[in-house]
């Protein structure tokens, strides 16, 4: 009798499966107003993940550790630190 | 692409085959199974003399000493080229099947 072989005539041999195989969506975090916008209050600056960047003047820090602007003004992206930065909102008023 | 040719004898009974080479591992399962367990089949339930060789690296080979193929054994030997020939149906680019019809035998 012979043996049963299921893989006699496979290509590789007991090869196991990955557990690989996963992504989820990219979240398009980053920078969402350049420095020197002119932004008004509420408008978001920066979306990130814990505090790649600090918030500085006139800027809050959602819960979700975005970055938003607390007053109308032009952004500024600043050191903080040695190593580390901020964004900040200075009010300038608009001349019309 | 596993390759399977099929040796049918004047009685348009199969009497030998050989199966060879790679495939699909759902495709290689299926001809695997069907390959051995009709030698085995023709091995325990008939009294059919046959020889047949295997090379785990992808290579089989069943012949019937005699030209005239008992009852049994060919009953077992046609359906294995009916599996075979359902399989080709459905995975073309997997199996390529040739019967061949030896008019000596």
């Amino acid at each position: 009798m012979i043996k049963i072989n299921l893989s006699l005539f496979a290509h590789k041999k007991g090869v196991g499966s990955t557990k690989n195989g996963r992504e989820s969506m990219s979240k398009r975090l980053g920078a969402k107003r350049a420095d020197g916008q002119y932004v008004l209050a509420g408008n978001i600056l920066y979306t990130q993940r814990g505090t790649k960047i600090h918030p500085g003047q006139n800027v809050g820090r959602a819960n979700n550790d975005s970055l938003f602007a607390l007053a109308d003004g032009r952004v500024r992206y600043e050191r903080k630190g040695r190593d580390k930065k901020q964004v900040s909102v200075y009010p300038i008023t608009l001349t019309t | 692409m596993i390759r399977a040719k099929v040796y049918k004898n004047r009685n348009n009974d199969v009497y030998a085959f050989k199966i060879k080479e790679h495939g699909d591992p759902i495709v290689c399962a299926a001809v695997s199974l069907l390959s051995l367990n009709t030698i085995n089949s023709v091995d325990k339930f008939t009294q059919q003399v046959f020889t047949h060789s295997i090379d785990n690296g992808g290579f089989l080979t069943f012949e019937c000493k005699s030209d005239t193929v008992d009852k049994e054994a060919a009953l077992l030997l046609n359906s294995l080229l009916l599996g075979l020939v359902g399989i080709e149906e459905s995975y073309p680019m997997d199996i390529k099947l040739t019967v061949k019809h030896n008019k000596t035998q």
